[in-house]
């Protein structure tokens, strides 16, 4: 049986016990996963091949788990949000009282909300509709945050996402009211080791002058297919940096989408894989300069050991209003062994005639010049390339000015590189 | 101190040195002129371990041991010194924690105590005003967006931290101003001065490193061996003369 046969089942027990409002939204975004279906060997999934999917079994029980014990594990900020496949647990949670805080859930068998898609959903469109899609038809719980004009939170909030049954697809939808500052932790997990499906979709709306910073840190299980949809749109003079830390993969594939629809409004994709054996890695960016005066960074790297795997698709568009346009790309992969493979793929389309667009890919191993000059400075071997790999990997931390945040990637790289060396 | 003996060297399949014989006694200031392509940096590559050099025959001995069975790295716990002909840029490895890693690699090789953050500090402080180094060099990536004369005097720089016992210095002169290698030089005289033991190889194609950095021999390499040495005054001829009335002699 196929991966959309046997997924059908999971859409009707859910039809069931929609309202009505939420059903047509259900339906809409299931007809149009069904249309493209599970996209295999398609030119955007080139690189990442999702036919074993169709091995999924979604009978598969939940994994054992102490969840008060592993989310202790696991906080990194004051605030913190968790879901457990795809459902909000408010009691394991710690979010701030705030009434500058909107927060609503649209749960499964709730009767009190009714999904407004002119919030949730509404970019759709402008995203390719496989996984996104399926999110839509199949999400349990969707967390609608709404950080009103005013709202200020230093210590940050993180959503901590744990997976234990074999599908799930969390939702989130983020607004950020004009001028509101945030900085947001989300982090995913998956316990057992059996095939799972998680798809995530995130919504990311900026007004004027707001400014979010998104550290997604992934820590998935070795068979764990990780494919996500995180979709930015930004208004006048908004700031939006994502960031994306995969440093525990099965396969993983990141879909971006950041529509700069206001003038002055500033995007910027950051990515490290650090990935060893079978690891796969799939970053897919598209940057979609609507408004003039914008400017898009993009920088992605990636250190591969044994038969890990990464590529990169960067899709930049700017459209014919879209003058003055700054966009700088750059996609940079250290592999260290013989066996790994990187791919990367630029792609420009512009329309405009007074732009700046630059990009540029890099693939190789250590220097041996760097080596040398290290080790004739006493340094054994080992330390050499392990310094000149963090070096490499620190361009991106550096970037990170959450130290706490920073720290523990800092860890976490570290005890990485020395599985993958 | 070193010893090199009849040794040759070659890259791929193209033979660079033939047949190489010098002795360099501790305390001696040796200068090795020549042109390019002569092998000059071939032999301060060799003598440092890098790798892509096939020694073919003849041997390095260095305080007592065969250099050429040892790492890079050994060599520099050893007390050897390449101060490279192009320094490398290092991206992201941070200039005080480069140091003290490869200070305190060479002291714990050398069965020394190592330095902690404080102490290594305060060494650092020190060794700075030798060279008049900016501190803020520092908190840079190593070499990353230095001129030049930033490059060459970190070298030296690096000199005066790991104190070895023989520095070589790969064409340490070339692209700087005059300004740039009074700095450089006065920072090996003020190395040397502080050890007497303490020998240096220069390699250079000029003589004019050598007013402001004494040798006590001179040798003219070409075409991968040494045909002739003398004191300091070769240098002088060297520079007047050039080199084509020493090429006659080597054919």
């Amino acid at each position: 049986m196929s991966f959309e046969n046997k997924i059908s089942k999971f859409y009707q027990e859910l039809q069931l016990h929609s309202q009505l409002s939420y059903r047509h939204f259900r339906e809409d975004s299931w007809k149009a996963f069904l249309e493209v279906g599970l996209p295999i060997k398609t030119e955007d999934w080139k690189y990442t091949n999702l036919a074993p999917l169709n091995e999924l079994n979604f009978n598969g029980g939940l994994a054992e788990i102490n969840l008060a014990q592993f989310v202790k594990e696991n906080i990194l900020l004051a605030n913190y949000l968790v879901v457990v496949d795809g459902r909000v647990n408010l009691e394991l949670s710690n979010l701030p009282k705030d009434n500058l805080l909107e927060i609503k859930l649209l749960e499964k068998n709730s009767e009190q909300e009714s999904v407004n898609t002119n919030t949730l959903g509404s970019l759709q469109k402008f995203a390719p509709a496989d996984f996104q899609s399926l999110n839509s038809a199949l999400f349990e719980d969707a967390v609608i945050l709404t950080f009103k004009q005013g709202f200020s939170l230093d210590a940050g909030l993180q959503v901590i996402n744990i997976s234990t049954a074999n599908f799930s697809a969390p939702r989130i939808f983020y607004k950020l009211n004009t001028g509101v500052a945030l900085e947001i932790v989300e982090s995913y997990f998956s316990i057992g080791e059996d095939l799972r499906l998680v798809c995530p979709v995130a919504e990311y709306f900026l007004d004027q002058n707001a400014e979010l910073k998104v550290y997604k840190i992934i820590s998935e299980a070795k068979n764990t297919y990780h494919i996500s949809n995180q979709i930015s749109q930004l208004a006048k003079d908004s700031r939006f940096f994502c960031y994306t830390f995969n440093l525990n993969n099965g396969v993983t594939r990141n879909n971006l989408l950041s529509r700069l629809v206001g003038t002055g409004a500033f995007s910027s994709l950051i990515g490290l894989n650090v990935v060893g054996n079978q690891e796969h890695v799939d970053n897919f960016t598209v940057l979609d300069h609507v408004a003039p005066h914008c400017e898009s960074y993009e920088l992605y790297k990636s250190v591969l050991g044994q038969q890990a795997k990464t590529a990169f698709n960067g899709t930049i568009i700017v459209q014919q209003d879209a003058q003055k346009t700054n966009a700088i790309q750059s996609n940079q992969s250290l592999l260290l062994s013989a066996e790994a493979q990187s791919f990367a793929k630029p792609q420009l389309k512009i329309w405009a005639d007074d732009v700046k667009c630059t990009h540029g890919a890099t693939f190789g191993n250590l220097d041996t010049d760097a080596l040398f000059y290290l080790r004739s400075r006493g340094l054994a071997e080992s330390e050499a390339r392990r310094l000149l790999v963090e070096a490499f990997a620190g361009e991106v931390t550096a970037q990170v000015k959450n130290l706490v945040v920073r720290s523990f990637l800092e860890k976490k790289i570290f005890q990485k590189l020395v599985d993958i060396f | 101190m070193l010893s090199i003996k009849n040794l040759e060297v070659k890259i791929e399949d193209k033979q660079i040195i033939k047949g190489l014989n010098l002795e360099v006694k501790a305390g001696e200031v040796h200068a090795i002129m020549g042109l390019n392509g002569s092998g000059k940096s071939t032999l301060a590559n060799v003598l440092a371990g890098r790798d892509g050099y096939e020694v073919t025959a003849g041997s390095v001995e260095f305080m007592g041991k065969d250099l050429l069975e040892l790492a890079p790295e050994e060599r520099a716990g050893e007390g050897i010194f390449l101060a490279f002909q192009y320094p490398v840029e290092l991206p992201g490895v941070l200039g005080s924690y480069f140091l003290r890693t490869a200070y305190n690699s060479i002291q714990k090789y050398r069965g020394l105590v190592e330095a902690g953050v404080k102490e290594f500090s305060e060494l650092l402080q020190s060794k700075l005003k030798l060279l008049e180094f900016d501190p803020s060099y520092l908190a840079r990536a190593v070499n990353e967006g230095f001129s030049g004369g930033e490059k060459k005097r970190n070298e030296i720089f690096q000199m005066a931290l790991l104190n070895p016992k023989l520095a070589i210095l790969d064409e340490t002169d070339s692209g700087l101003d005059i300004d740039a290698l009074k700095i450089v030089s006065a920072g090996v005289n003020a190395i040397t001065a502080s050890d007497p033991e303490k020998a240096v190889i220069v390699i250079t194609h000029y003589q004019r490193l050598l007013n402001y950095i004494q040798p006590d021999f001179v040798h003219v390499m070409i075409d991968g061996q040494i045909v002739k040495s003398g004191g300091k005054e070769l240098a002088l001829q060297l520079e007047e003369k050039g080199y084509n009335w020493l090429k006659a002699d080597a054919a």
